[in-house]
């Protein structure tokens, strides 16, 4: 399991890499990147902004992983809770749920997504459909959330006890219909692309 | 005049403008034609969540028709009406009453001003309040828990 996430690594490294790379050929006259110009010291800025957000993932990664072991372990074992008795007052069905968290902040729905299975099933999608970072640091996090939530929902597909769990069993980049463009740094466009498909 | 009765068998007489908009009701009376005195049968709604959907159709009877749907508008629980406010002053059953027959009525003015309280219920609120006030058990493992927390902390509210 550590091949694919090191792999998403190396290529934010390599993607930042070789973006640094073309910048420096353009300089010396040879252009390599197709389509619109843009600004060239932005580019250089996105390129080192990658570059140390897959440094950062590097020396975060202990810890993620350990998060996405812990799961893995307690997903192996036979006791995952089952949805025990939903609040008996709170008899939504999922359509309706989702008309509620449409008409809600992401804020919010970030808790809401914690408050139960059903909620999150609903929820999550909704969260992650479009988006809307509030900078650069949240818009950072997203992209480290999006290669977490690769590896458990890999994991989960594997999981015998899958089943059990309605949960995880979904890419969250796989929800993503749009894109705030503000903090979608160019380079990620390459990179985001890998992690949804 | 049309003439619904309610899961309870009670009857209520009301007027074409307020039964239309129900989409339900309005697409059964074009099925059946003008002449037929039957009442219409609601099994899904009680008589006393009847009363109060046919007390908000009254309400906005004159309302104009509503402008179609602008997909690329964000949604937002803010935009509600003060006399909707008050009707939705409820206990919790009884919203959630309305709003399951909102659904199946059709009557998508309704089913928004249902959700879009339940919405802002939420506003604000922890993990721990939003399922304290709805009664709902937690049902993740902690190891799950924190796995979303992670996945979706750039959305908290800092």
């Amino acid at each position: 399991m550590e091949d694919t996430f090191d792999s998403s690594i190396s290529n934010i490294l390599r993607v930042s890499l070789s973006a640094l790379e073309a910048v420096n050929n353009e300089a010396s006259g040879n252009s390599v990147i197709p389509g619109p110009t843009v600004n060239r010291g932005q580019r250089v800025r996105d390129a080192l902004h990658l570059n140390q957000f897959g440094l950062h993932i590097l020396t975060e990664k202990a810890s993620m992983m350990k998060c996405i072991q812990k799961f893995k372990e307690r997903n192996s074992k036979s006791d995952v809770r089952v949805a025990n008795g939903h609040g008996i007052k709170f008899r939504l069905p999922p359509e309706l749920l989702s008309i509620i968290f449409e008409a809600t902040k992401s804020s919010d729905l970030y808790q809401a997504c914690l408050v139960s299975r059903k909620w999150y099933n609903v929820g999550n999608r909704i969260l992650w459909r479009i988006p809307d970072p509030k900078s650069q640091t949240s818009f950072d996090q997203m992209l480290k959330g999006m290669i977490l939530g690769r590896e458990a929902a890999r994991l989960s597909c594997k999981s015998s006890f899958s089943s059990n769990s309605s949960v995880f069993t979904q890419n969250p980049g796989e929800y993503i219909r749009a894109v705030n463009f503000k903090y979608w740094f160019k380079l990620a466009v390459q990179f985001g692309y890998s992690l949804l498909f | 005049m049309v003439k619904i009765t309610s899961s309870d068998n009670q009857e209520f007489t009301i007027s074409k403008e307020i039964a239309n908009q129900s989409v339900l009701i309005k697409n059964m009376l074009e099925d059946v034609g003008e002449s037929d005195d039957q009442p219409i049968p609601l099994p899904n709604v009680s008589g006393a969540i009847l009363q109060k959907v046919i007390e908000y159709a009254t309400m906005h009877k004159d309302d104009p028709p509503p402008a179609p749907e602008d997909e690329t508008k964000l949604k937002t629980s803010e935009d509600i009406e003060e006399r909707d406010k008050e009707f939705m002053q409820l206990d919790q059953g009884t919203m959630f009453e309305i709003i399951l027959a909102a659904n199946y009525l059709d009557m998508k003015n309704l089913l928004d001003l249902g959700c879009k309280t339940v919405a802002n219920m939420i506003k604000g609120k922890s993990v721990e309040e939003v399922r304290k006030l709805f009664n709902i058990v937690n049902d993740f493992t902690p190891e799950e828990e924190e796995q979303i927390r992670k996945e979706n902390e750039w959305c908290e509210d800092r």
